[in-house]
């Protein structure tokens, strides 16, 4: 197994070199950079954009800026004053040495800016996904086994429903009702904006009384498609000789569902979440906008949007990194549900 | 069942025992006697310290991150409110034009001898008792280091203008005296020199810093902004979501009205409104008339505009190299302009809120009052169509010598207000027989540059439109027009996209950008609209003020067009 962990962290090194490369080109393709500086009341003059086209890299080939942005450039000498004079070190590490660069709109470390909003984003995404998978496998189990049920019935229509809601539709119903209506008929409003009421501050309270539509709104639709999938997968299991076994041996229900029947059910289900546990921390740009919850999301949209290139570039090789860790974190939990995979 | 008894017996005794509580004589009030007893007098006791007054606390909505605190990085809208809240200007400028003193003792001029007769020396003497947040007082050092770190290199500031092209020297002859000499007569120092999105930086702070660091780029007060000479003092800084500011209490007016001011950052309109709906902010910016009905039916809000100098207007690519040979005619242009019904786009779309401007320079100084707005007679624009050669054709659109009447419009999409009024634009020309495409885009796609191959600057379209107008509003400059910003090979970062180049235009145009006497200057400017209105090079849509919505609750809110929250510091709560 160690050597299996070992060739796979050595072979995600080559792989992510690709990606980055890739990403970093599509990234660059994006749009002008300095286009909207100063945004939509005032343009750029020629000389300045020509001296930031200098400061920022812009005006070097594609393959010289994505090296710099791996390797650095404060190694070698650079044009500080465009007088073709190379005259300065240049100040980049790189990314190998953990310099993701400044920020093109905030003017600080990019690493800086992404990481102000990991925790905001992993707050809404990771307590959405717990809700989730805890309220699939209840709700997905229910169903499969009480099967053309009206229960069953019931909660089959709700996920259909549910599954085709556009999020930010879903979204602005919930502000509309629950922060605009409900306050105009007298009732106590859930709060639509931000992470805390700012004249209270960042309590406890206040985080999960803002947390509540977000929440509502993202839970919704995984949910519909996450317990429609447990209930898949459990109907397929419990109908198994296995299955039928255990309850000939006399075991309670309980012991059946959980011990054997969810454990096998469950294994797809790792992979699901395996998959989706890299892009929680890609956030949800709808969401995030919406309620203006300042997470990673928001930040993406915003940085790719603006041609924020060390922003973008920062969030896309995090995502890249955790994609390859979580396939390996995948494949080692495998074995424990399903003690005939062997790694070798 | 012993246990459910036993809890009855015991729900019976705490009831009777609050009924009883209540039959007991009540102990006597101060100053009286208990029954049976003799009276005693009251014991004195302190009045009780009134309680303070609530901190008074108004909370604003942008609806764009603000960059970053020190106004050397960047000069968007939604920054520049913050550095009007945090660092004082020479003076502010409210949108009728009238300076108001801020750092500055007085606005220099020649006859006050603060400009010298050739206008290429300027002394800017400073008001006494300015000081930092942290006591230390605001003087010329301050302002000539401002001007230093814009010009080192190792600063990788937004923009160097005018500092650059105008001013040859910059030095303090005494704490309270800056000497300023230009290389050249600039008309606009005025509105461009540490005014606006210009501010002094204090020198006490950021010295040290470059000197150990060789930059301001990464400067912890670039966020922090905790040492700032305005009415407001940064408490907390956290990006796309919100800033909080306390009043200064050393700030030279005296401290704010408002002990403690938010800023919440919003990522589109429609959060923004839904936030105002519901009470959670008091200030909403930049409302759309769209979003007018809906907060004049909560009746907490009141509208307020502010004229900023910025208009939506078409402009058209008449690059005779690479424009649609329709667009090269004046008639054309003219025609166009005459079949697009603006009224009713600015009635129906954004609830009558704007006016339809003649000229670039709307409702300013500058404005041509000669000049009336285009009318809206699709007839008219059909003879004129007809009279240039281009015929109906069986399919309603026009054509001549076999080649269609078919543009391409190109903008920035996103807005649904906006992409509305373009579909309208698209049918209303349609009806005069001009075919629209539509491409719709996002600002770093279409205001990429020459050397990215933005379709602007390389004339890939036909129409275009966004906001804009003076760049350094009061100032009237701008180099759109003039032939040599026509963008090329040798000159990529040319921002002349339209191909204008008129020799009537430029001549005028020499003269006014040099003229230091306004009256002069605003003659040339009258003349300068002229030329551009009988050639139709832009077809003004209507204004676009900021408009702002008050919650009722509070007094005395005034905005400027210019510098939007110069008046914060008088803001209150009724």
């Amino acid at each position: 197994m160690t050597r299996y962990i070992l060739r796979r962290l050595l072979q995600a090194v080559p792989l992510l070199l690709i990606i980055t490369a890739l990403l970093f080109i599509l990234t660059g393709s994006l749009g002008d950079p300095l286009a909207a500086f100063g945004g939509e009341r005032r343009r750029l003059q020629p000389e300045d954009r020509a001296r930031l086209e200098r400061q920022l890299g812009l005006d070097k080939p594609m393959v010289e800026q994505y090296l710099i942005w791996l390797v650095g450039n404060d190694w070698m000498k650079v044009d500080l004053n465009g007088d073709g004079i190379l005259d300065s070190y240049g100040t980049r590490k790189g990314v190998v040495r953990g310099d993701f660069g400044n920020s093109f709109q905030e003017k600080r470390p990019a690493i800086e800016v992404i990481g102000e909003r990991i925790g905001n984003t992993l707050l809404l995404m990771v307590a959405s996904e717990i809700i989730v998978i805890i309220l699939a496998l209840l709700v997905g189990t229910y169903s499969a086994l009480h099967q053309y049920s009206f229960w069953d019935n019931f909660i089959t229509t709700l996920s259909f429903i549910g599954y085709s809601m556009p999020i930010f539709w879903l979204a602005l119903m919930l502000i509309y009702i629950f922060g605009v209506n409900f306050q105009r008929w007298g009732l106590p409003a859930l709060p639509t904006v931000g992470m805390y009421d700012l004249g209270i501050g960042p309590t406890v309270g206040q985080v999960l009384l803002h947390m509540i539509l977000p929440l509502t709104a993202l839970s919704v639709v995984s949910l519909a498609s996450y317990s429609r999938y447990v209930r898949s997968q459990m109907l397929e299991v419990i109908h198994q000789d296995y299955i039928r076994t255990a309850y000939a041996k006399g075991l309670p229900e309980q012991m059946v569902l959980r011990g054997h029947a969810l454990k096998n059910a469950a294994l797809p289900l790792v992979t699901i979440v395996g998959l989706d546990m890299p892009l929680l921390l890609g956030g949800t740009v709808v969401t995030e906008a919406i309620f203006g919850w300042p997470g990673m999301g928001r930040l993406f949209y915003k940085a790719s949007n603006a041609g924020d290139i060390p922003v973008t570039m920062g969030i896309l090789l995090i995502i890249a990194v955790l994609v390859v860790v979580f396939q390996l974190i995948t494949d080692i939990v495998y074995t424990y549900f399903d003690p005939r995979i062997r790694y070798e | 069942m012993l246990r459910k008894c036993s809890w009855i017996v015991l729900s019976v005794l705490v009831v009777a025992g609050v009924a009883l509580s209540g039959c007991g004589s009540k102990p006597p009030a101060p100053g009286q006697a208990a029954p049976g007893q003799p009276p005693t007098l009251a014991p004195t006791t302190a009045p009780e310290p009134a309680k303070p007054a609530e901190p008074k606390q108004v909370t604003l909505g942008l609806t764009s991150n603000p960059e970053s605190v020190n106004p050397m990085y960047t000069s968007t809208w939604y920054s520049q409110c913050v550095y009007e809240l945090l660092l004082l200007p020479l003076w502010n400028i409210d949108d009728q034009g009238q300076y108001q003193m801020e750092l500055a003792q007085e606005l220099p001029t020649t006859a006050n001898g603060g400009v010298s007769a050739d206008g290429l020396n300027i002394t800017l003497k400073l008001r006494k008792g300015v000081v930092w947040s942290d006591g230390e007082p605001v003087t010329a050092d301050d302002v000539v280091f401002t001007y230093d770190m814009i010009m080192d290199d190792k600063n990788g500031v937004f923009s160097r203008y005018p500092f650059d092209t105008y001013v040859k020297s910059m030095t303090a002859a005494d704490p309270q005296t800056v000497q300023i000499q230009l290389s050249s007569a600039y008309a606009d120092w005025a509105t461009s020199f540490f005014v606006k999105t210009s501010r002094v930086i204090p020198k006490h702070i950021l010295q040290p810093v470059f000197d150990k660091d060789g930059t301001l780029d990464n400067a912890d007060w670039n966020r922090t902004g905790d040492v700032t000479d305005g009415p407001y003092v940064l408490k907390e800084f956290v990006s796309d979501d919100h800033l909080t500011f306390d009043a200064n209490d050393k700030y030279w007016r005296g401290r704010p009205n408002i002990d403690t001011l938010f800023i919440r950052i919003f990522a589109d309109r429609q959060s923004q409104l839904a936030a105002l709906q519901s009470g959670q902010i008091d200030i909403g910016s930049y409302i759309v008339g769209s979003e007018i009905p809906a907060l004049k039916e909560t009746n907490k809000f009141d509208i307020l505009s502010s004229p900023n100098g910025y208009i939506v207007t078409i402009f058209m690519n008449i690059d005779p190299k690479t424009a649609n040979p329709a667009m090269t005619d004046p008639n054309v242009r003219r025609a166009m302009a005459l079949a697009i019904d603006r009224q009713l786009i600015i009635d129906k779309i954004y609830n009558g809120i704007y006016h339809i401007p003649a000229t670039y320079w709307d409702k300013t100084i500058w404005d041509n009052p000669a000049l009336q707005p285009y009318p809206y007679d699709p007839t008219q624009a059909k003879a004129l169509l007809d009279a240039a050669g281009w015929k109906l054709g069986s399919d309603g659109v026009r054509e001549k010598n076999g080649k269609k009447l078919e543009l391409r419009y190109v903008y920035i999409s996103g807005d649904e207000t906006t992409d509305t009024m373009v579909v309208t634009f698209q049918q209303m020309l349609a009806d005069v027989g001009i075919k629209l495409d539509i491409m719709p885009n996002t600002e770093e796609v279409l205001w990429a540059s020459y050397s990215d191959n933005g379709q602007l600057p390389h004339g890939n379209y036909d129409l275009t439109q966004w906001s804009d107008g003076m760049w350094y509003f009061p100032s009237p400059s701008t180099s759109y027009f003039l032939c040599s910003e026509r963008p090329s090979n040798d000159y990529p970062t040319g921002y002349n996209w339209f191909g204008i180049c008129d020799q009537n235009l430029e001549k005028v145009w020499a003269v006014a950008d040099t003229e230091l006497d306004q009256q002069k200057r605003i003659d040339d400017y009258h003349q300068i609209e002229q030329i551009m209105y009988d050639q139709t090079y832009i077809i003004p849509i209507r204004s676009d003020p900021d408009v702002w919505a008050v919650s009722t609750s509070l007094k005395d809110v005034t905005f400027s067009g210019v510098d939007p929250l110069m008046f914060a510091y008088q803001w209150d709560v009724k």
